[in-house]
């Protein structure tokens, strides 16, 4: 067996590995702050599937209230298992975003509800994303992400590229976002920035943690 | 080449995969469904680096069922190109779906190949496969499968196998798995494997690797799945 292939075969074991984690715990103080947050699915898709939310904070308040569609708990990082933090707005950004996503979120809900591909959970939050501005990639691993209908063309969620959708397949470009292919749901690519390799396993990347 | 069969074989084969769950009992109907994300790496001049979703379901006692199943693998070619592959199998039986111990042969027609070195053409395949659980958080697959294309060039590429083209693998799944109710199992994990095929008259070995899913439903009496 070439050497390529024990590589090809050692990376893809590594798949999972998370460099430079961002801490997951939720700002302090009493600013505005959203936190897009995301924990694995319960058995036994726990490994190849996420669910992404919002925790949000109002000015001048000490208490977190969620927006997600469905849900694993109430707290502000409440998840099944191997909760991720993926970004974190705050002071005036965070109060347009809070009110955005507040006037949203009826409209970004899944209907009709399909965990696959979509519209489903994640589906909802990649919405709110796009339409409220707030450029922050969702793990691979969110299913349900790139639903765009049966086909679609839209703006990235980071703000720095596009992406054309089918519900069979689709792709990702963009200066931030690198390159993706999505397959029946499935993401494939490569992050430019933070540099990662996207992988339907696991945290979704093989590399430096998403900022 | 062809598969060579007729009408009255096809319409044989409808009859017992439809009539065969419905004799044993339809009231007793189990589902189950395997997914296997998998990257498979194969060696030689045919060779390529592929990945993607591999789907097999079944439906039918605990027994005999009706088994169908979807492959479908982009990738790269060893020494370059785009190689793709994807193959739809709308007829198959599985025996003892959902048991420790359970084999499946499914059939149907796909195309795959890679660009510059393997010329694409319509492929027939009949996959079987034997599924061993010794317990649920581990299972070990046996698999082999033969193909036939309508491509003149990539005819009779099996060394000594039957069919033009031959491939056969074992995998190891290791992982977790729990009977969550009485009605629905479930067993997942990260698994490795070794591959063999014979395409274009060369035999290459290869290298799986991947995360299988499996869940059943329905009236399972085994520690299987």
């Amino acid at each position: 067996m070439s050497a390529r292939l024990a590589a090809w075969a050692c990376a893809l074991a590594l798949g999972g590995c998370v460099i430079a984690q961002r801490r997951v715990a939720v700002p302090g103080g009493d600013d505005a702050a959203i936190v897009l947050a995301s924990t694995a699915m319960p058995e036994p898709i726990s490994e190849v599937g996420r669910h992404a939310w919002f925790a949000v904070r109002e000015r001048g308040a000490s208490d977190w209230h969620r927006i997600e569609y469905g849900g694993f708990g109430a707290g502000p990082l409440d998840g099944v298992s191997d909760v991720r933090v993926h970004a974190i707005w705050r002071g005036t950004e965070a109060e347009a975003g809070i009110a955005c996503l507040r006037a949203h979120r009826d409209r970004a809900m899944p209907r009709p509800y399909l965990m696959v591909p979509g519209p489903n959970s994640n589906t909802f939050v990649d919405r709110l994303l796009r339409w409220c501005h707030l450029h922050a990639d969702l793990p691979a691993t969110a299913v349900g992400k790139d639903f765009r209908g049966l086909v679609g063309v839209s703006r990235t969620t980071g703000g720095t590229g596009v992406q054309f959708e089918t519900a069979v397949v689709g792709v990702k470009v963009g200066l931030k976002e690198g390159l993706e292919v999505h397959l029946l749901s499935l993401t494939f690519g490569i992050d430019l920035w933070p540099p990662a390799i996207l992988l339907p396993f696991g945290p979704g990347r093989l590399g430096f943690d998403d900022r | 080449m062809t598969p060579r069969l007729g009408a009255s074989g096809v319409a044989g084969l409808a009859i017992l995969l439809v009539a065969g769950p419905a004799v044993a009992g339809f009231e007793k109907y189990r589902y189950t469904a395997d997914l296997t994300l998998e990257a498979r790496g194969v060696d030689g001049a045919a060779g390529a680096i592929d990945a993607g979703p591999s789907l097999r379901a079944t439906a039918g006692t605990r027994w005999l069922a009706y088994a169908i199943g979807l492959d479908v693998r982009p990738g790269g070619g060893r020494h370059g190109g785009f190689a793709f592959g994807a193959a739809f199998y709308p007829v198959g039986v599985a025996l003892g779906a959902g048991a420790p111990v359970s084999a499946r042969v499914v059939a149907g027609i796909g195309t795959d190949g890679v660009t510059g070195h393997v010329p694409f053409t319509a492929r027939f395949p009949v996959e079987a496969e034997l599924e061993l659980h010794p317990i649920r958080a581990i299972e070990l697959t046996l698999w082999c499968e033969a193909a036939w294309v309508t491509a003149d060039r990539r005819a009779h590429g099996a060394i000594d196998g039957v069919g033009d083209e031959v491939t056969a693998g074992a995998a190891l799944r290791i992982g977790r798995g729990k009977r969550e109710r009485q009605q629905w199992h479930w067993s997942n994990g990260w698994r490795v494997g070794v591959m063999v095929q014979e395409r274009l008259g060369e035999r290459a070995w290869g290298l799986t690797l991947g995360y299988g899913i499996d869940v059943a439903f329905g009236p399972i009496r085994y520690e299987g799945v």
